[in-house]
């Protein structure tokens, strides 16, 4: 008889979370992909919204000396193209539009100001005035839809699960796949392909409930529709102080026989305490 | 017996679905916002009213349509059945939901405001509290108008949320 404290069971789990009707999720999934699909245009933007992305960088005209960070991430919305104007420090920077190339700027790294913006991805350009912000820094004010809903997750799972602290990669990984999919999506993912450190595996998922009536059309072969999924799993794992790299390997939508990602432990951050012991 | 997932998931995807259209995409144009969220809406209540009523027989007239949506559509979507229906009889309906799910579970955020948010004092953190929620009830007013186009009625639907966590959305069929 397992202990009544111990953690719960996946099924268990499943059974004590509110569920809902599979269909409703997928479909407003899908709805929301094929909408992000019309309005940005580019498949590697959708994919970036998806999981990860660029800050959305706006500047209040005519004045930017909000501008004091370094680098700035720009959002690119397909299919635009325009002059970004980057003031501040000591320095300007003046965007350079190129034709239906990555834009960037050029500016004096001075004391704050100027900076240079990461480029947009190819063939989308910068829109210029109104559609365009200030981001801070890259880390800063980042908000991705699957890695934020990751991040909410993560608290759910840990506050209904019971789960004592895992002891290594190896044993997170195993209670994501058992208990984290099982938990969400009624589904259990298996762990395999472990490297020789123990820091990068891969999460096998034979039925995915977000993939149910869909079928890629030849325009989108570049999107990475369960991009969210690989959003949620970083988003979690950062809020317990491990940040990973993870990327698709298989996807049935492309044909593959089942859905695979690698999920790579690139740095364990430890806890930080907010107030130092000896104040 | 029907597939289930965690309704967290669903609370997620719609509220982030509402942050990048609002927060992201259209800050500065709630109007285009609202649309590309009720589009969504659209076509998520299209393509689950198809699913629902494949076995039954078409509806005889609005107001049995608008029945099917109260209960047996609410209650495929929220577990529960609208609680209260009214008409003016001149093709005007209002759903009531004592109790809307998504909006028991929506959390507000008050610190993701835009970066020049300097002039905004405290008194408009509520509004744009109220501007999010009402965002995101564009979403069930186009599931709503999704299901009835399927049905064959042409119609707006608007939601009123003077009365939280009631809330009425008010469907006005087009003649």
């Amino acid at each position: 008889m397992p202990p009544l404290t111990g953690p719960k069971s996946g099924d268990a789990l499943f059974a004590s979370v509110d569920r809902v009707n599979a269909e409703l999720f997928t479909l407003t999934y899908g709805a929301m992909v094929r909408q992000l699909l019309t309005d940005l245009e580019e498949v590697e933007e959708v994919n970036k919204q998806l999981d990860q992305m660029y800050c959305f960088a706006t500047i209040p005209p005519p004045t930017v000396d909000t501008l004091k960070y370094h680098r700035i991430s720009v959002l690119v919305c397909g299919g635009r193209r325009g002059r970004l104007r980057v003031e501040g420090g000591n320095g300007e920077g003046v965007v350079l539009s190129g034709r239906g190339g990555c834009c960037q700027v050029e500016g004096d790294r001075g004391h704050g100001g100027g900076g240079s913006v990461l480029a947009g991805s190819e063939g989308c350009g910068v829109e210029a005035g109104d559609g365009v912000k200030a981001g801070g820094g890259v880390e800063a004010g980042e908000r991705k839809v699957g890695y934020n809903i990751g991040t909410r997750l993560v608290d759910e799972f840990l506050a209904k699960s019971n789960v004592s602290r895992c002891v290594d990669f190896k044993e997170t990984a195993d209670v994501i796949a058992k208990l984290g999919f099982k938990m969400f999506l009624g589904v259990t993912a298996t762990v395999t392909n472990w490297d020789a450190e123990g820091t990068s595996c891969s999460f096998v998922l034979e039925d995915n409930p977000l993939v149910d009536f869909v079928e890629l059309p030849d325009i989108c072969q570049g999107l990475q529709y369960c991009n969210v999924l690989s959003g949620v799993i970083r988003g979690a794992l950062e809020m317990v102080s491990m940040k990973t790299e993870v990327t698709w390997v298989r996807d049935m939508l492309r044909g593959d026989d089942a859905y695979e990602m690698r999920v790579k432990l690139t740095k364990q951050v430890p806890e930080e305490y907010p107030y130092k012991d000896d104040d | 017996m029907v597939r289930e997932v965690a309704e967290s998931c669903v609370d997620g995807v719609v509220m982030e679905m509402v942050a990048a259209y609002c927060g992201r995409f259209y800050a500065a144009k709630p109007e285009l916002a609202a649309r590309r969220i009720d589009a969504i809406g659209f076509q998520v209540g299209h393509q689950l009213t198809e699913r629902y009523t494949m076995e039954r027989p078409r509806f005889s007239d609005h107001l049995e349509a608008i029945k099917f949506i109260c209960k047996d559509f609410w209650s495929e979507l929220f577990k529960k059945q609208i609680d209260n229906l009214k008409t003016n009889h001149r093709g005007t309906f209002v759903l009531q939901d004592n109790r809307f799910r998504w909006l028991t579970r929506v959390s507000i955020d008050p610190s993701v405001e835009s970066l020049d948010a300097t002039e905004k004092d405290s008194t408009t953190l509520g509004d744009s509290a109220a501007q999010t929620t009402s965002m995101l009830l564009y979403f069930p007013c186009g599931i709503i108008r999704g299901a009835l186009t399927n049905l064959g009625i042409s119609c707006s639907v608007t939601a009123d949320m003077s009365n939280l966590p009631a809330c009425s959305f008010v469907v006005r069929i087009k003649t």
